[in-house]
């Protein structure tokens, strides 16, 4: 039996074996003396292990696992095959404990667990805790600039405006977010003499003189302050509004973008973390006469730029009798044409009445919240990544320079991507100029997917194309660039039905201011406001924080 | 003496004493074969308490087409095979000082007790060191009593393969004792 398995002597051994099997083994065994002998062994040892010695639980074992297993059922961390219910149901059958008497007290906990969470995560959203935020301005008389915030961006920055009582019924903050807001410790850093009523029934007030002044002095204040120091601000009162929109670097919450305006040209800076990355930005500001204005003596100035010709004029009557009220704007027209939602306090303009006409149709809350929602994202992705806001205001060459700087020092700022606001036609002229130099720098970003959005030179005839957002799919893409891509591919997909008529009414609006301004001003150049988010990424793990191509961004829907 | 299927249905319709009795029956021998496959009479315990917790929360889906003690094992085997990757060192099976639980043998004449300690001592030695596949057979069928259905079963195998593998494993321990012995007489 040269083919005789050894493996049977186990089996034969064990009892195991069929009546054939056992046949050949005795027929192997009385032939082979060694199979006799191995057999031997194996039945040795299967009797060593027979008799170690065995162990006993306590007789209390069964109560415990008894209890134990009850207690599981009960609160359901043993359950995953979805058959809780019934568990459940057993264990109170056994126990005569009822789930019934829990589930008040359970339910109540909660609930008052969730409500403590939500309150922490809301609170950290006022309190960005890592992103620094900080403001630069060109001076009157820098290369290109004009000198003053343009009838243009007071329009926009009144347009832009999302707060007010127009928003309150679809915001996601009801009353008493409202009431809670009222409260912030930071009410008292804002103008607060003139405090008006609230959203609600007053929505339609106008704007009020020292309103409009406390909204410039918020301007200068606010302008130094850390931007996570400043609270939420009170949906209804609109100098502190004012204050905290127009004056920069201030808290942001969830919906309202306010340290912005939707008309702010963002540009997302990667930067190398272990470079000076902070100096170098710094350096490139001033050598393009961008200056660094943190000192609250330049705030002034910063108050005094953002006004039109009739707001500066008031304004430096403001600087020069202290802290009071701009009781000298005046805005007739502002006052009887522009709804209570897209108040602003950055002085009077030339174009206030086409503002209200503008307001009145564009300022719906969804409208509004819609083309806030690139900044949110924008602020909130960048106190995510840990990154550094900067905000700067200077005129369109300026800010031309920059970028061109920005994208020669690919060392310190590795990638460059500039983001306009949608409805900005000349700051998607930019875009176009610029992103071929930004997009060879990052090649990953040639898969973006981002649409070079075309502004037309006539009102459009057919809605503009939809975002080729499966373009953003490419290997090669970053995640930095998919995260932008998502940025902008839910911006495109939000706008995408009002754009049309936008650009249009935009288009004319800013001809028509074009035309006021230089009649007012004599100047050409209008300035443009900026938000460089300037964000650290590790040289081995490039843009690792950022969502991939296909992946949500940190806000989107 | 009531079956496991009757106390099974006893404790599903609620009554948990009939599942006391269920853990009653079968609390030592999963026990004791979970202390030879894991080392840790400590660990084992986990083990069986876990098994038999898991055990009751699901027996609604126990099929009583396999034995009860089968379906059982199986947990206990799982719930072992995953407490091993974060257990703490193995230590040692030493009855002796292991104050919770007590010998069968206890009774035995104190010559034949000492020798039986020392050969069992010899072979738990041998036993601890094959791999943990080979460790498992052996415990289940020499020193549990599973035949080789019920081990196929367990370990979601061939019967077949068990026989081979059971025989493997004997072989190993074989050459594993024989090292052991060798090295207590040097």
């Amino acid at each position: 039996m040269p083919d005789f398995d050894e493996e049977l002597l186990s089996a034969y051994l064990d009892g195991e074996a069929s009546a054939a099997e056992r046949a050949r083994v005795e027929a192997w065994l009385a032939e082979q003396p060694e199979s006799r002998q191995l057999l031997e062994e194996l039945r040795s040892l299967k009797t060593s292990l027979e008799r170690l010695p065995r162990t006993r639980l306590p007789h209390d074992f069964a109560d415990d696992v008894l209890r134990q297993a009850e207690r599981e059922v009960l609160t359901g961390r043993s359950e995953d095959n979805g058959d809780t219910r019934q568990s459940v149901e057993r264990a109170e059958r056994q126990s005569g404990f009822s789930w019934q008497r829990l589930k008040r007290p359970v339910a109540w906990a909660s609930l008052t667990l969730a409500a403590g969470l939500l309150l922490m995560v809301v609170d950290r959203q006022r309190h960005p805790p890592a992103a620094g935020r900080q403001v630069a301005m060109a001076p009157p008389g820098a290369a290109g600039d004009d000198g003053e915030l343009s009838a243009r961006r007071a329009d926009e920055l009144r347009d832009a405006l999302p707060l007010g009582g127009g928003m309150a019924p679809e915001g996601a903050d009801g009353p008493a977010a409202a009431e809670q807001a009222s409260s912030a410790p930071n009410d008292r850093e804002l103008p607060s003499a003139d405090k008006p009523p609230r959203a609600g029934p007053e929505v339609n007030q106008p704007l009020s003189q020292g309103q409009m002044g406390g909204a410039k002095a918020g301007t200068a204040r606010s302008a130094q302050e850390p931007m996570g120091e400043v609270e939420e601000l009170d949906r209804g009162s609109y100098a502190e509004r004012d204050g905290r929109r127009a004056g920069l670097g201030l808290g942001i919450e969830s919906g309202d973008a306010s340290f912005v305006t939707d008309q702010t040209l963002v540009v997302w800076c990667d930067v190398s973390p272990d470079k000076k990355y902070n100096e170098r930005f710094r350096e490139l500001l001033l050598s393009n006469r961008i200056a660094w204005n943190e000192e609250p003596a330049e705030d002034a100035n910063l108050a005094d730029e953002t006004l039109s010709d009739t707001a500066k004029k008031d304004a430096v009557e403001k600087d020069t009798d202290g802290k009071s009220a701009d009781k000298n704007i005046q805005q007739p027209t502002l006052k009887a044409e522009k709804p209570a939602n897209v108040n602003e306090g950055l002085g009077a303009t030339a174009s206030s009445l086409e503002a209200g006409e503008r307001g009145r149709n564009e300022t719906s809350p969804r409208g509004l919240r819609q083309r806030q929602r690139r900044l949110v994202e924008a602020e909130q992705a960048a106190v995510e990544q840990n990154a550094e806001l900067v905000l700067v205001e200077a005129s369109e060459p300026q800010i031309a320079a920059v970028l061109k700087e920005l994208d020669r020092d690919d060392e310190v700022f590795k990638s460059v991507d500039v983001e306009p606001a949608d409805d900005a036609p000349r700051q998607q002229e930019l875009q176009r100029y610029r992103r071929g130099a930004v997009a060879s720098k990052a090649p990953a970003k040639e898969n973006y997917g981002r649409p070079n959005k075309k502004v037309p030179a006539q009102p459009p005839a057919a809605p503009p194309p939809p975002a080729p957002a499966q373009a953003a799919g490419g290997a090669g893409q970053a995640s930095q660039g998919g995260f932008a891509y998502n940025l902008r591919s839910q911006m495109n997909r939000l706008q995408q039905t009002a754009e049309e008529r936008k650009l249009e009414r935009v288009k004319q609006s800013e001809a028509t201011r074009n035309a006021d301004k230089r009649q007012a001003t004599g100047v050409e150049e209008d300035r443009l406001q900026v938000l460089f988010v300037l964000r650290p990424v590790d040289d081995a793990k490039p843009a690792a924080s950022a969502p991939a191509a296909g992946e949500k961004g940190p806000n989107q829907d | 003496m009531v079956d496991d299927k009757q106390l099974i249905e006893a404790a599903l319709a609620g009554n948990s004493a009939a599942f006391g009795d269920l853990v009653r029956k079968y609390q030592d021998r999963l026990y004791n074969t979970m202390c030879h496959l894991l080392g840790s009479p400590e660990d084992a315990k986990d083990v069986v308490q876990d098994a038999f917790v898991k055990a009751f929360v699901k027996l609604e889906s126990f099929q009583s087409a396999s034995g009860f003690y089968t379906w059982l094992y199986r947990i206990a085997f799982n719930t072992a095979m995953s407490s091993q990757r974060r257990r703490r060192p193995t230590q040692s099976i030493d009855l002796r000082h292991d104050g919770g639980q007590e010998p069968l043998d206890a009774g035995a004449a104190p010559g034949d007790r000492l020798e039986r300690e020392e050969l069992a001592e010899q072979v738990r030695g041998a036993l601890e060191t094959l791999t943990e596949e080979h460790r498992t057979v052996l415990v289940l069928r020499d020193v549990d009593g599973c035949d080789y259905e019920a081990m196929a079963n367990i370990l979601d195998i061939p019967v077949g393969t068990v026989r081979s593998r059971l025989h493997r494993a004997r072989l190993q321990l074989r050459e594993q004792l024989k090292k052991v012995l060798q090295a207590d007489t040097t």
